[in-house]
């Protein structure tokens, strides 16, 4: 399950256009140093970036 | 009337001369107006790029990187390419172990590239130059039907031959999407 796949399935209502790498205002960035995927801007109007946990019961869900 | 000094040194045992060529012509050789080193064509990298007038192409860093195999990364997340291999790296400037970065170590402006593409049905991709950490220019590329889809980023960006540094990132709207052809590639164009 990818990053942008667990914030979706925590807040379903995002959409592709939230994620647009140009003008979307959900931002997801890995670095290639074996740190993994991350949130690197969360601009979203309304909803509040997830936690860790949050994220981390998705995985484990 | 200025004068000219020939001025030995006392701690060296060396004989320097000024031989003329079998000629039998007049010449003049006039020094330079400036404190200095003289340069001869003897002086194997003495020639700097400060030395050079405008408009005369350097000696400057040269690279080209790239990855043999497809690269996979996550859906919808901006993944730096890990270019592990080189072609050429004139002056060790790229990094393709650790960081997969380009850091010139020459102040100066340089044209650096980005390229990938994706073959058969492709999501929507791009291709992006970072310049210390951050999307400076990118390239869509995608379509419908099959083929081949090519993305390239071609631009000049200054660096301070110091701290700045140039990455290539992809994103793509696929799940697990198979990007081939990566390289990125750059020379100095121009000295600081």
């Amino acid at each position: 399950m990818t990053l942008c796949e667990k914030i979706k399935a925590i807040y379903p209502d995002l959409s592709d256009a939230d994620f647009a790498p140009i003008d979307g205002v959900i931002v997801l960035q890995n670095d290639s140093d074996g740190k993994g995927d991350y949130i690197k801007e969360w601009n979203h109007p309304t909803l509040p970036r997830p936690t860790d946990e949050q994220l981390a019961a998705m995985k484990a869900a | 009337m200025s004068k000219v000094s020939i001025q030995g040194n006392a701690s060296g045992t060396g004989t320097f001369t000024i031989a003329a060529p079998n000629s039998n012509s007049n010449q003049t050789l006039t020094l330079p107006d400036v404190t200095g080193t003289v340069v001869t064509t003897g002086s194997t990298g003495g020639v700097t790029q400060a030395m050079l007038a405008s408009g005369v192409a350097g000696n400057g860093p040269a690279f080209r990187a790239t990855r043999s195999t497809t690269f996979n990364p996550s859906g919808s997340t901006w993944t730096k390419v890990p270019l592990n291999s080189e072609n050429f790296d004139t002056n060790n400037n790229f990094d393709n172990a650790t960081n997969y970065r380009f850091t010139p170590t020459v102040a100066g402006y340089y044209q650096i590239n980005t390229h990938a593409f994706a073959t058969g049905s492709p999501p929507e991709c791009y291709v992006a130059l970072y310049k210390n950490g951050s999307n400076v220019a990118y390239s869509l590329f995608n379509g419908s039907g099959t083929g081949q889809w090519t993305g390239m980023v071609s631009d000049v960006w200054d660096a301070n031959g110091t701290t700045d540094y140039f990455e290539m990132y992809v994103w793509t709207s696929a799940s697990s999407p198979a990007i081939s052809g990566m390289y990125m590639s750059g020379f100095m164009a121009r000295s600081a």
